[in-house]
């Protein structure tokens, strides 16, 4: 299958006064049509910046350099104007915690026909019963009442279905999520694990969905990519990486799961303004030589699956 | 360690109709020293609060709380600064624990003060020393202010700052729920290895059901307000018996939906006044609508449902 989403040599940097901030490097990365793709990683590891890179969503102060094609064009020479008319119509992003995402002060059905009328031309009579049945369709009890309450009335959970209304509005063939679970209780939890796995296999729709929860990660992924300091260490079909990970990074970080036994991984992520020479968690691998200090190692496809380590 | 018998704390909301809200509802449970309790149950179901009242940081509205067999649940502020140092809490966003203009330092011989646990200042400082390695911090991060460290170790500062009291009992309220995987890993590793040192009890408050069962001995589960099961972590999570805990334990370990999308916020005000779950529950029978006490299904095991 042809890919949809395909980003080419991507890094993303940021001009700051301490320094330029390589939020991500070197980044190669295609998502085929009607997969759904998981970026993990912790926290501040780049994750947010790719997603926000592909909308072309980032401040001021970053530089993007590289190529990320949509649908045969690339995003990164698009005019403003016709990256405006991409956002939200094909590529949605669904952003994290629902808590503070929606407009306080507007009706929840207010925030979702906006969209409806901006992008599907819909009359308001016709936007406000479409997004009653969308919110029906992601199980949202009660909806005709919903419309008219505020967010402050509604639980995380509904929050975050009103979210995926908002970015499913204008029918988009990509959704971006960015962490839809974090925060989130186990009840609710499984409720937006349940809106995003109907989004995408009933609609149709390619997903990239970042997080660091690797549960949701595992029940929702077909594939999974790793990111770690501003670097893709490992992709591959997401039972290859969860199940069989290669890459001493993905290791260490399932192993620090607590069903897995809470081994952490010694040391802490290093800041992104000076990484280390060479391979940029040798300071933190167990298996770690003199090389991987020196060499920075290439990201090597073996049997379908791609890792940046040297011993493979 | 600490006994709680009924306890029970009630709110009043609305501004003009007053009413009533029983946030939590005669719950009874015991810690011993050395063990760690978790508390599980969704957002709003009474957890937080449930944690501040045994800590008398609110006023309880009913049942006795007794810590090391003195009841503590009419203690006077000058009885209760006492008591302070031997129960500590830490919670979810310890960055809002500590002053952003002190540096931590500062904010970590500040309780010390407060409580003459130093007799000088050179005793103080060698005291914070000793801590600060402790939790695996150096003497270098004393000079820094919050802002400068990662929240992991935020969490051991205020972790430090704690056992600085040198307490008896500590209240976790969801300590790492907002830390990456290999930080909560190294933090919570530091919460077991200081409990095996000083043998302290944690009452451990979650809703990551993983690191529950990773840092508890027993279990408790609560729904709007009351505690509907209780017993060693992994009876509970193997075999549970009520069926909010199974409903719970399936949506977490195996992201399955059992129905329970049709509960609405566990908030005890508009729920009925028999057992709180039985509108949404799948096994209820008329008897439902009368209040469940906890029934003993195995050693050490209880479950408030008339079904069991």
């Amino acid at each position: 299958m042809a890919a949809l989403l395909s980003i080419q040599k991507l890094r993303t940097i940021f001009y700051t006064e301490k320094g330029r901030v390589k939020a991500a490097d070197d980044i190669n990365l295609d998502i085929a049509e009607g997969k759904t793709v998981g970026l993990i990683g912790e926290t501040g590891c780049g994750k947010s910046v790719l997603g926000l890179s592909i909308l072309r969503l980032l401040p001021r102060n970053a530089g993007i350099e590289g190529k990320i094609c949509y649908k045969g064009q690339d995003i990164l020479r698009l005019s403003g104007e016709q990256i405006r008319r991409l956002r939200g119509k094909e590529i949605a992003l669904i952003p994290q915690s629902p808590s503070t995402s929606l407009n306080p002060v507007l009706k929840t059905g207010v925030q979702i026909t906006e969209a409806l009328q901006l992008h599907q031309k819909l009359a308001r009579e016709e936007a406000w019963k479409a997004a009653v049945e969308m919110l029906q369709s992601f199980n949202l009890p009660d909806p005709e009442r919903r419309v008219k309450e505020y967010p402050h009335q509604l639980s995380g959970g509904m929050k975050q279905r009103i979210l995926a209304a908002i970015g499913m509005a204008g029918k988009p063939s990509l959704i971006i999520a960015d962490e839809p679970t974090k925060g989130l209780d186990a009840i609710i939890r499984i409720q937006v694990v349940e809106v995003l796995h109907h989004l995408t296999k009933k609609t149709g729709a390619t997903m990239l969905l970042i997080t660091h929860d690797l549960k949701v990660a595992a029940g929702l992924c077909d594939e999974i990519a790793v990111m770690y300091a501003g670097e893709i260490v490992e992709h591959g079909p997401a039972e290859e990486v969860l199940g069989h990970p290669r890459h001493p990074y993905t290791m260490g970080l399932l192993a620090s799961s607590p069903n897995n036994g809470l081994k952490p991984i010694r040391g802490c992520s290093p800041s992104l303004i000076n990484l280390p020479a060479g391979c940029k968690f040798h300071p933190r691998c167990g298996k770690a030589r003199e090389i991987c200090a020196k060499k920075h190692p290439p990201l090597v496809t073996k049997n379908g699956s791609q890792v940046r380590c040297i011993f493979h | 360690m600490i006994r709680v018998e009924s306890l029970t704390k009630v709110f009043t909301a609305g501004v003009f109709k007053k009413r009533p809200v029983n946030v939590i509802d005669d719950v009874s449970f015991t810690i011993s020293a050395g063990e760690t309790l978790g508390l599980v149950g969704e957002s709003g179901c009474g957890k937080s609060t449930l944690a501040r009242v045994v800590l008398r940081l609110i006023p309880p509205s009913g049942g006795r709380i007794f810590f090391k067999d003195t009841e503590i649940t009419k203690a006077n502020p000058k009885e209760l600064k006492k008591i302070r140092t031997k129960m500590q809490i830490i919670f979810q966003h310890p960055e809002s624990a500590l002053n952003p203009r002190m540096k931590i330092y500062n904010s970590l011989v500040e309780a010390m003060r407060l409580q003459q646990i130093a007799n000088n200042r050179r005793e103080e400082g060698a005291k914070v020393y000793q801590l600060i390695e402790l939790v695996g911090l150096n003497e270098e991060h004393l000079e820094r202010y919050p802002h400068e460290l990662s929240g992991g170790q935020i969490q051991r500062v205020v972790l430090a700052r704690i056992l600085s009291l040198q307490p008896e009992f500590i209240v976790a309220d969801e300590p790492t729920s907002m830390l990456d995987l290999s930080v909560q890993a190294q933090v919570l590793n530091l919460f077991k290895e200081i409990q095996h040192k000083f043998n302290i009890a944690y009452l451990f408050i979650s809703h990551d059901l993983d690191v529950v069962r990773w840092m508890s001995d027993r279990i408790a589960v609560m729904y709007a307000g009351r505690i509907v099961e209780i017993g060693p972590v992994d009876k509970v999570r193997e075999n549970p018996r009520h069926p909010y805990t199974s409903a719970l334990v399936d949506a977490f370990f195996a992201l399955k939906n059992s129905g329970i999308d049709k509960i609405p916020d566990p908030k005890a005000d508009k729920l009925p006044a028999g057992c709180k779950f039985y509108p949404y529950c799948l096994k209820a029978g008329d008897i439902c609508k009368k209040k469940p006490d906890l029934k003993k299904v195995a050693e050490d095991h209880f479950v408030a449902c008339w079904q069991v």
